[in-house]
């Protein structure tokens, strides 16, 4: 099953938003314009880490391969910005961001869709796709309960 | 072992000094340093700055336009969680024999740049490296500037203990008390719960009085090697032991190893506190500080210290704080110059310049009687513990 995808929302600015694309995170990045979550799961200890670095962060091993994941998890913290930082962001303030703690998986950053509730600690969530408009696309959740 | 002793400090003090130069303000603050200790420009031949350009200065030009005659000098990357390095290298540095008589001289400028986390900001660049930004920036998610990952680290470390909002409150109170009684500090006003309340949200769960406020500074601490029966202006202060800063896949610089804040993992965090190296090098215990000063750029890192060096147990520091133990007067008070918070935020050199004061027995009105022994320390796991 792939992930939802939408358009992201706020403005679209001269800002610097996106992240560099390195050899170690390209292929997440390029598999979510796919709507696919993929992350580096460690051959040697099986912890299933962020995409980025050469290594696994758990035991140092550098043998890894790329595993799909649900984006499924539950909200492990949450903020919300009630100043825009940047100006593609002015319309959306106040907007939250949450940590999710995803299934088997690592926790990650992303904003939060859901704009009639606000995050729960705990609940659980789905990951979703949001497009740019220069086509760059990241990891965003909504509530899933 | 040499001891290592500050014999002299100065400051600019903190405001709003957009008009004048990073060198000017670097050099008020040396003369000043070097008055206090009595000891003339040509005397100093090592240098440890923070920060350099454009928000400060860089060492070359530092010597250059400052006329220093260096054999020893160097400088920390350009954020402000270094003070306690720069005094570390420092003091490694006399201890070599590279130097005799180094100055550490921080520069902040700040009123001549954009906010914080926005794109003119120096270092904006920064939010894009290949492990996140330095305080867990991501922009495209919108979690944007320092006060996103202090935040995120905050609601995580409120949820997991039940810690309420009054708590932060404790903190920012506290500190404006005791900036209430520093003519240098910029915010004096008293502050009241309902003050902390009616605060607006900037990233939830912090508010506005939950951050430290940006100022321009320019401080000088001057350190060399004790020597007995040396004649000094100031009675000396010893740097009696220090720990370098905790770096790995737990640390966050605005949060708390096991808060699984851009970071791996999610755990019961039991803090070393009393094992720290800071008291076991110096044979000493949390009891035996009498002060402590940490880096508050947001109010909840003085709770998170106060945990990580063993002066409250994990999320007992907000009771610790709402029970006054960290104002004047109380168990241990925190930050007596009023610290970022409320002093201004001078990355650590105003709690440095505090330090000394109150073990020179010079904080006047701040005075904490009988103090021996005041610790740095930081939530990115550095300090110092000075003694007199």
């Amino acid at each position: 099953m792939t992930l939802a995808c939408v358009d992201f929302p706020g403005g679209h600015g001269s800002s610097r938003v996106r992240p560099n694309i390195t050899p170690e995170n390209k292929a997440h990045y390029d598999a979510l314009t796919q709507g696919i979550l993929v992350l580096p799961e460690c051959i040697g200890c099986g912890a299933i880490g962020v995409p980025s670095g050469p290594c696994c962060q758990s035991c140092g091993s550098d043998r890894r391969e790329w595993r799909r994941c649900s984006g499924r998890g539950a909200v492990h913290s949450w903020v919300r910005y009630h100043r825009a930082f940047l100006p593609e962001f002015e319309g959306l303030v106040p907007y939250a961001v949450i940590t999710a703690q995803l299934d088997g998986g690592p926790n990650m950053f992303g904003r939060w869709l859901t704009s009639d509730r606000e995050p729960r600690i705990d609940a659980p969530v789905r990951g979703v796709v949001e497009r740019w408009t220069d086509g760059f696309c990241g990891l965003a959740f909504e509530d899933a309960s | 072992m040499d001891q290592i002793a500050v014999v002299g400090i100065g400051t600019t003090g903190f405001g709003k000094f957009a008009e004048r130069s990073g060198s000017s303000m670097g050099n008020d603050a040396l003369s000043a340093a070097l008055e206090d200790a009595g000891l003339e420009r040509g005397h100093v031949d090592g240098l440890v700055s923070q920060i350099g350009s454009p928000r400060g200065l860089d060492y070359d030009e530092l010597a250059r336009l400052l006329c220093l005659d260096l054999r020893y000098a160097t400088q920390t990357w350009d954020h402000g969680r270094f003070c306690g390095t720069v005094l570390q290298q420092a003091a490694m540095a006399l201890m070599a024999g590279l130097a005799d008589t180094v100055a550490c001289l921080a520069v902040f400028r700040n009123s001549a740049f954009t906010k914080h986390g926005t794109q003119g900001f120096p270092g904006f660049e920064e939010n894009f490296r290949e492990g996140g930004g330095p305080h867990a920036e991501t922009p495209h998610t919108g979690l944007l500037a320092p006060i996103g990952g202090a935040a995120m680290s905050a609601r995580r470390y409120m949820h997991r203990y039940g810690i309420e909002p009054e708590a932060l409150a404790a903190v920012a109170i506290a500190c404006r008390r005791h900036a209430a009684l520093n003519p240098l500090a910029v915010k004096r006003e008293a502050m009241t719960m309902d003050d902390y309340m009616a605060s607006p949200f900037i990233c939830e769960p912090l508010r506005r009085l939950d951050c430290s406020v940006p100022v321009d500074t320019a401080s000088v601490v001057i350190l060399r090697r004790a020597k007995d029966g040396e004649k000094l202006r100031q009675r000396p202060v010893y740097m009696r032991s220090f720990q370098g800063l905790a770096g790995g896949p737990n640390e966050l610089v605005f949060g708390q190893p096991g808060l699984g804040i851009h970071q791996r993992d999610v755990f019961d965090y039991d803090p070393l506190g009393a094992d720290e190296p800071v008291f076991k090098n110096a044979g000493i215990k949390p009891g035996d500080v009498d002060t402590m000063h940490c880096y508050d750029g947001f109010a909840p890192q003085v709770l998170w210290t106060l945990e990580r060096f063993g002066f409250a147990p994990p999320g007992g520091a907000a009771a610790f704080a709402r029970d006054g133990c960290i104002e004047l007067g109380g168990e241990l008070p925190v930050n007596t110059s009023g610290g970022h918070l409320s002093e201004g935020h001078s990355n650590g050199w105003g709690q440095t310049l505090e330090i000394v004061r109150q073990l020179r027995g010079t904080a006047a009105e701040r005075q904490v009687p009988s103090c021996r022994h005041a610790l740095w320390a930081t939530t990115f796991g550095d300090a110092i513990l000075y003694a007199n």
